[in-house]
């Protein structure tokens, strides 16, 4: 008898994994309890859903899923500290990558910064190379482009993210919306 | 015999003892089979029942009912954490540019280069001659080289700085110690230096001169040296024994 229950509940289990939202890429947080991303300046950004990602991610490695996320306001939020992108729209998290950004020499601006320019092939005229899916963030020529995403590499200050990742970005993000770079931490002091 | 009977009575109340606990533990433990059987199927419907409203919960909601109950402690900086890669070590050696080699291995197989983006177009020369068509080409192979060169074509052993003299505002040749072409209006203007070297003024293989001279300087470092050894052993003491 125990064991016929105990079968029953590992079947029922069974079931409702299966048709459970386990395949879910995504975490939803309830109406009204929406947590809160900080931002430069001591603001603060709601968010409704964080794409759900159990591992820890590799240089080159991007997600991005925007399945069942409606049309809204887009935004990116770019973590120094953390070497993370994350784009949002409407407040649902749609993709996620790994970046490079600038060595200790030329470091990556930190602030809110709106998109200035967008080009799908761009050639920088300060390094003479290419900078492909370029996102322009600064007068000065701090943009989001193309690169080859690799532990150990840096930039002269742009943010570096995969190509096919920066493609999808490319297509999501228009002249105007907010990127916001958090600062990397402090240096440790010894 | 005592012993015996006490023995004997003793193990027959054992006995009826257990009898009656044996007729006694049947009733509890088949009402314990039953009430453990109850609880069973209790718990079996409580499941199931569970299970069933969460199913149902999700099929209506699209599964927000039971991600909401336990997303509410879940915090997006603590999941940007568990994706992240880390932290950048202040001071990190990094590099900023591509490696050629990983560059070329992306591309595929096959040979590969590397070229400036910007290509400047160049005009061939002066004092190469253009071959015609259809002409053989005399620095194609030594053998080549033995075949008569035809008369409208300048062979390069007489193309000397004086062939272009007649050419207006052709630069005049310099002396070829010094190997450099100087327009003749601007000569005043910039008087000859020493500064002024140029490919055709050092040889590839050193001149007899120079052979000597390094020779000589050789032969001058080694008498010094031999000269300092010997007043030095002179100056040991005893070396007069």
């Amino acid at each position: 008898m125990r064991k016929r229950v105990r079968l029953l509940a590992a079947l029922s289990l069974a079931v409702t994994s299966v048709a459970a939202p386990a395949a879910s890429p995504r975490v939803r947080y309830p109406t009204g309890h929406y947590p809160t991303l900080p931002l430069p300046g001591g603001r603060a950004r709601e968010v409704r859903s964080v794409l759900d990602i159990d591992h820890r991610m590799k240089f080159g490695d991007y997600v991005w899923d925007e399945r069942d996320v409606g049309p809204g306001a887009t935004w990116v939020r770019i973590d120094l500290a953390r070497q993370m992108l994350s784009v949002f729209r409407g407040g649902h998290e749609i993709g996620t990558a790994v970046i490079l950004y600038g060595t200790d020499g030329k470091p990556t601006p930190t602030g809110l910064f709106p998109i200035l320019a967008r080009a799908r092939s761009h050639m920088s005229s300060l390094y003479d190379a290419q900078m492909p899916y370029m996102l322009r963030l600064t007068g000065d020529g701090v943009a989001i482009h193309a690169s080859n995403v690799r532990r150990g590499y840096a930039t002269h200050g742009c943010i570096g993210i995969p190509p096919d990742f920066a493609r999808r970005l490319f297509d999501a993000v228009h002249v105007g919306d907010l990127v916001a770079i958090m600062p990397p931490k402090s240096p440790k002091t010894s | 015999m005592g012993k015996g009977s006490r023995r004997g009575s003793g193990s027959g109340r054992r006995r009826r003892v257990n009898k009656g606990r044996r007729r006694d533990a049947r009733i509890p433990l088949t009402l314990a089979k039953l009430r453990r059987s109850k609880r069973d199927i209790v718990v079996a419907s409580l499941v199931l029942g569970g299970c069933l409203a969460v199913f149902i919960a999700n099929r209506s909601t699209g599964g927000a009912v039971a991600a909401a109950a336990t997303n509410v402690f879940r915090d997006p900086l603590g999941m940007l954490d568990a994706r992240s890669p880390g932290e950048r070590e202040a001071g990190a050696l990094t590099q900023t540019k591509e490696r050629k080699l990983a560059g070329l291995r992306s591309d595929g197989p096959g040979p590969h280069e590397r070229v400036l983006s910007v290509v400047r177009d160049r005009l061939p020369a002066i004092g190469l001659p253009i071959l015609p068509d259809g002409l053989p080409n005399p620095f194609a192979s030594p053998l080549a080289l033995n075949t008569p060169v035809p008369e409208n074509l300048v062979p390069l052993s007489n193309l000397t700085p004086s062939a272009f003299s007649g050419a207006p505002n052709a630069p005049t040749a310099a002396p070829f110690n010094r190997g450099v072409l100087r327009p003749e209006s601007t000569d005043s203007l910039l008087p000859p230096s020493d500064e002024d070297t140029s490919p055709g003024s050092i040889g590839s293989v050193p001149e007899p001169a120079t052979w000597a001279m390094l020779i000589v300087g050789f032969l001058a470092i080694a008498f010094t040296m031999r000269r300092g050894r010997r007043a030095a052993f002179d100056m040991l003491p005893g070396a007069d024994l």
